[in-house]
C-alpha cells in the first residue's frame, strides 16, 4: 500500500515538474524565435489599404472589417482572411506575427494600440459605419419605442455625453458617466439585451462587470421605457441568432447595417458612426519583456481578475457534476431498454428510438449539439448552466449508455441464472445482483467518462457561458496576453483531472477489495 | 405405496437453432424421490434438468410442476421458481454481497420473510453446516466446497419442494467433493426430492432412487440403481458404465 502511494506521489511529482518544464522551456523558445520572427515580419509591412492584397489580415468574426476584407480574399491576390473570434485574439495573432494586420472599429483599435506599444493604427481609414441595435423583424413597435427613445436621448445630448464619458477628450473623458435613473418606475418587463463584451469600449468586462457605450445607452433606452436592462454575453457571430430566435429582445454590440443582415434582422436609427481602421505592427517600437511578476499581478491580481477563473471554474464543476447525474441516469435506462431487448427480446420500438439517439449523439460533435439545444430547441430557457446541463448530460447518455451496457454483458450469466432460479423476477435480478456488479466493472470507464466530460464543457463558450476556459478568455482579452491565462487554465484542468483519477482510482480499490 | 406426483415431463423437445438436444422426453418425479441422471457428455442432461424450471424453454411439450403447467406463458414462472431450488455446478454466489446477504436476497426480496427472519434463518442453516463463522465473509474468501455448499443452503432458504443439482461437484477439487455429497445425502435422508445432474457413480448408486440414463436426447433407460447397474439393457449404457466405472 504505502509503496503504491510512494509510486502515485512519484508520478505526480514527474507530472508537475513535466509542466513546469514546459512552460519555462517554451519561454526560452519564444524568446530565441522572436528574434528570427522579427526579420520575417519586416517583409510583410502594410501602411495604407493599397498594401491589404496578398496579406494576412485579421479580423473579428461577422464583423463590418469581417465583410469588407472578405473582397480582398476573392480577387485573386492571395490575400487571406484570418476570422477570429474576438478581437483581442486577432491583436494577439497580430503581435506574435501569423498575420500582418487587423481591421477593426476605431474605438476598440485605440484601446488595443494603448495597451500594446508594438502596435500602432495607420493614418488612412478602412472605411466609416453606422452602428445601431438589431431587432427581430416581427418585433416592429419596440423598434419604434426604441427609435422615439434614441431620437429624445440625442436631443437631451445623453448620447453624447456617454460617448465623451468613454472616448471624448482629455477634459471630458471618464468625468460624467451616465447614472441609470433610480425614479423610474420599470413595470413594462425587462428588455434582454446580447451583447460581446469583448469589444472595448462599446462593451467590456470591467471588474467583473460588463459596462461600455452600447451598454449605458442601453440603459438610458430602458429609462425611458420603463423597463429593466439585462445583459447577455455571447460571442458576436451569435447576437444575431439570438435576437431572432427570441433568446434576447434587442442586440447591442456596436452592430453595423449592412444588406446581409438586413435579410435576417430589422435594425433601430443608427446612434453612433464609427470609422474602421488598420491595426499594423510598429516597426519602430522597441519590444520591451515583461516579468514574470508583472505579468502575473496583471493577469490574476489587479482588479481581482482571478475571479473570472474562479467563477468560470465553479461554473465547470457544476455542469460536469450535474451532467453526469443525468448522463448515467438516462445512460442506464438506456442499457436496460438494450440489454432487456438483447437478451429477451423485450419492448422493440423503444430500443430502436434507442438505437437511433446513440447514433445521433455519438456522431455529432457536442458543440454543435450544444448550439442546437440551445438556440433551436430550449429556445425559452434562459439559465444557459440549465441549458448545458441538459446538453452534457444528453451527450454523455449515449456513451455512458454504452459503457453500462458492457459492464452488464461483462456479468457471468451464471449470476442472472441463479439470481431468476431463486424465484427473483427479472427486475430484481438486474437491480440486486446485475447492476451492482456491472457498475463496479465498469468504474473506471465511468469515471473517465467524468474525466472526458469535464474537459468537453470548456465549449460551453460558444453558448455565451462563462466556464473555466471562457474566464481565461476574458482575462485574456483584458490583458492581450495569452501565455499565462492559457497554462492556468490548463493547469487548474489537468490538477481537476489528476484529483479526480486519483478519486476513482481509490474507490475502485476499495470496492474490489471484497472479492480478492 | 403410490407417492404423489410432483413434477410430470410430457413429450419435451428442445432445439437450439437446428441442433436438437432433447427429442421427446417423458417421465414423472415423486415427491421424496432421489432421481440421478447420468449420460454420455452432450447428450441433454443438463439441458432437461434446466427445463424443468425454464431456464430453458422447451420447444415443444410441458412440464406440471404441483398440478400447475409452468410452460403456460400465463403462469407467473418466478413463483414456481420459488418452490424448485437449483444448484449450479459454478456455485454462482453473488460475489458484492457477504454469506448471509447471499442466503437473505430471495427470502426478502421475495417476501416470503423479513429482513430479521431471514437473518435468523441464513444462520440457522450456516450454523447446520458449521459455516456460522464466515457468514460476514465474502464468496471469494471460500474454498470451493464451502462455496457449494452455501449455493446449497442459499437454495434451501426458500423452503423449495423440489432441489435441482446440475452436476455439483464437477468444478471442485477431489478432496472437497466429500463435504458436498455429504449435505446433499443429509437432504435426501430427510426426504427432500432431488433431482441430481451428475458422474459421480457412487453416490448415484448409493443415494438415488432412481436412475435416468439419457442418450441422444431421450430417456434410454429408467430403472432403481442396483439393477440399472448389475443388468444394463442396452448396448449403450453398458458402454458408458465400462467407460466410467
Amino acid at each position: 500500500m504505502t509503496m503504491k502511494n510512494r509510486k502515485r506521489v512519484t508520478l505526480y511529482l514527474c507530472v508537475a515538474v513535466l509542466f513546469v518544464a514546459g512552460i519555462v522551456g517554451f519561454g526560452y523558445y519564444k524568446s530565441q524565435t522572436a528574434k528570427k520572427k522579427a526579420e520575417e515580419i519586416k517583409k510583410n509591412i502594410i501602411t495604407g489599404v493599397n498594401d491589404l492584397p496578398g496579406k494576412k489580415i485579421g479580423v473579428q468574426l461577422g464583423t463590418t472589417g469581417d465583410i469588407y476584407a472578405g473582397d480582398y480574399e476573392k480577387d485573386g491576390s492571395g490575400t487571406v482572411i484570418e476570422r477570429f473570434n474576438k478581437g483581442a485574439d486577432a491583436v494577439q495573432a497580430l503581435k506574435v506575427g501569423k498575420i500582418d494586420c487587423v481591421i477593426i472599429d476605431e474605438e476598440p483599435a485605440k484601446a488595443y494600440v494603448e495597451k500594446n506599444e508594438e502596435l500602432r493604427i495607420l493614418n488612412e481609414e478602412f472605411t466609416k459605419e453606422e452602428y445601431a441595435i438589431c431587432i427581430d423583424k416581427s418585433n416592429a413597435a419596440l423598434r419604434q419605442q426604441i427609435n422615439t427613445a434614441l431620437n429624445e436621448l440625442k436631443e437631451e445630448r445623453v448620447l453624447k455625453q456617454i460617448k465623451d464619458y468613454y472616448t471624448g477628450a482629455d477634459d471630458v473623458k471618464g468625468k460624467n458617466p451616465y447614472i441609470p435613473q433610480k425614479d423610474v418606475v420599470r413595470k413594462n418587463g425587462t428588455l434582454s439585451v446580447a451583447t460581446n463584451a469583448e469589444f472595448k469600449p462599446y462593451e467590456y468586462f470591467d471588474q467583473g462587470e460588463i459596462v461600455g457605450i452600447d451598454i449605458d445607452i442601453m440603459q438610458a433606452i430602458c429609462d425611458k421605457l420603463g423597463m429593466a436592462l439585462e445583459v447577455q454575453n455571447m460571442d458576436f457571430d451569435a447576437i444575431i441568432t439570438a435576437v431572432s430566435s427570441g433568446k434576447a429582445d434587442v442586440g447591442a454590440a456596436g452592430m453595423t447595417v449592412t444588406e446581409d443582415r438586413l435579410k435576417s434582422i430589422d435594425f433601430t436609427d443608427s446612434y453612433t458612426t464609427s470609422t474602421q481602421v488598420i491595426i499594423v505592427r510598429d516597426e519602430m517600437a522597441v519590444q520591451k519583456d515583461r516579468s514574470f511578476q508583472e505579468s502575473f499581478y496583471d493577469n490574476f491580481i489587479k482588479d481581482n481578475r482571478y475571479e473570472y477563473l474562479l467563477k468560470g471554474l465553479g461554473n465547470t464543476l457544476v455542469i460536469t457534476l450535474f451532467a453526469v447525474m443525468l448522463g448515467i441516469a438516462l445512460g442506464l435506462l438506456i442499457a436496460l431498454v438494450r440489454t432487456g431487448y438483447d437478451r429477451a427480446g423485450k419492448l422493440p420500438l423503444l430500443n430502436f428510438i434507442c438505437k437511433v439517439y446513440l447514433t445521433v449523439m455519438r456522431g455529432t460533435p457536442a458543440v454543435v449539439q450544444l448550439m442546437i439545444i440551445y438556440y433551436v430547441i430550449l429556445t425559452a430557457v434562459q439559465n444557459k448552466i440549465v441549458v448545458a446541463i441538459i446538453g452534457f448530460g444528453l451527450n454523455s447518455a449515449a456513451y455512458v449508455a454504452e459503457v453500462i451496457r458492457s459492464g452488464i454483458m461483462s456479468v457471468d450469466n451464471g449470476q442472472f441464472e441463479a439470481g431468476r432460479s431463486l424465484g427473483l423476477s427479472y427486475q430484481q435480478t438486474m437491480k440486486s445482483v446485475i447492476i451492482p456488479q456491472a457498475i463496479k466493472n465498469i468504474l473506471p470507464a465511468l469515471g473517465n467518462e467524468f474525466i472526458v466530460l469535464i474537459k468537453e464543457t470548456s465549449i460551453s463558450g460558444y453558448i455565451g457561458l462563462m466556464d473555466l476556459t471562457k474566464g481565461g478568455d476574458i482575462i485574456r482579452s483584458i490583458t492581450y496576453e495569452a501565455y499565462l491565462p492559457l497554462y492556468a487554465v490548463a493547469l487548474i484542468y489537468l490538477v481537476i483531472v489528476l484529483l479526480l483519477t486519483a478519486g476513482v482510482n481509490r474507490l475502485e480499490r476499495k470496492l474490489r477489495g471484497n472479492e480478492r | 405405496m403410490e407417492r404423489e406426483v410432483l413434477i410430470e415431463v410430457k413429450d419435451l423437445y428442445k432445439s437450439f437453432g437446428q441442433h436438437k438436444v432433447l427429442k421427446g422426453i417423458n417421465t414423472t418425479i415423486s415427491k421424496g424421490e432421489v432421481v440421478a441422471i447420468i449420460g454420455p457428455s452432450g447428450c441433454g442432461k443438463s439441458t432437461f434438468l434446466r427445463s424443468l424450471n425454464l431456464l430453458e424453454e422447451p420447444t415443444s411439450g410441458t412440464v406440471t410442476f404441483e398440478g400447475t403447467d409452468i410452460t403456460d406463458e400465463s403462469v407467473d414462472i418466478n413463483k414456481m421458481r420459488e418452490k424448485m431450488g437449483m444448484v449450479f455446478q459454478q456455485f454462482n454466489l453473488f460475489p458484492n454481497m457477504t454469506i448471509r446477504e447471499n442466503i437473505m436476497l430471495a427470502p426478502v426480496k421475495r417476501g416470503k420473510m423479513t429482513k430479521e427472519g431471514a437473518a435468523e434463518r441464513a444462520d440457522e442453516l450456516l450454523a447446520r453446516i458449521s459455516l456460522l463463522d464466515k457468514a460476514d465473509a465474502y464468496p471469494a474468501q471460500l474454498s470451493g466446497g464451502q462455496k457449494q455448499r452455501i449455493a446449497i443452503i442459499r437454495a434451501l432458504a426458500m423452503n423449495p419442494d423440489v432441489m435441482l443439482f446440475d452436476e455439483p461437484t464437477s468444478a471442485l477439487d477431489p478432496e472437497m467433493v466429500g463435504e458436498v455429497l455429504e449435505l446433499m445425502r443429509e437432504l435426501a435422508a430427510e426426504g427432500m426430492t432431488m433431482v441430481v445432474v451428475t458422474h459421480e457413480m457412487g453416490f448415484a448408486k448409493e443415494v438415488a432412487s432412481r436412475i435416468l440414463f439419457i442418450n441422444e436426447g431421450v430417456i434410454q433407460e429408467d430403472n432403481e440403481p442396483k439393477e440399472l447397474f448389475a443388468n444394463p439393457r442396452s448396448q449403450r449404457l453398458r458402454d458408458f458404465l465400462s467407460k466410467i466405472l
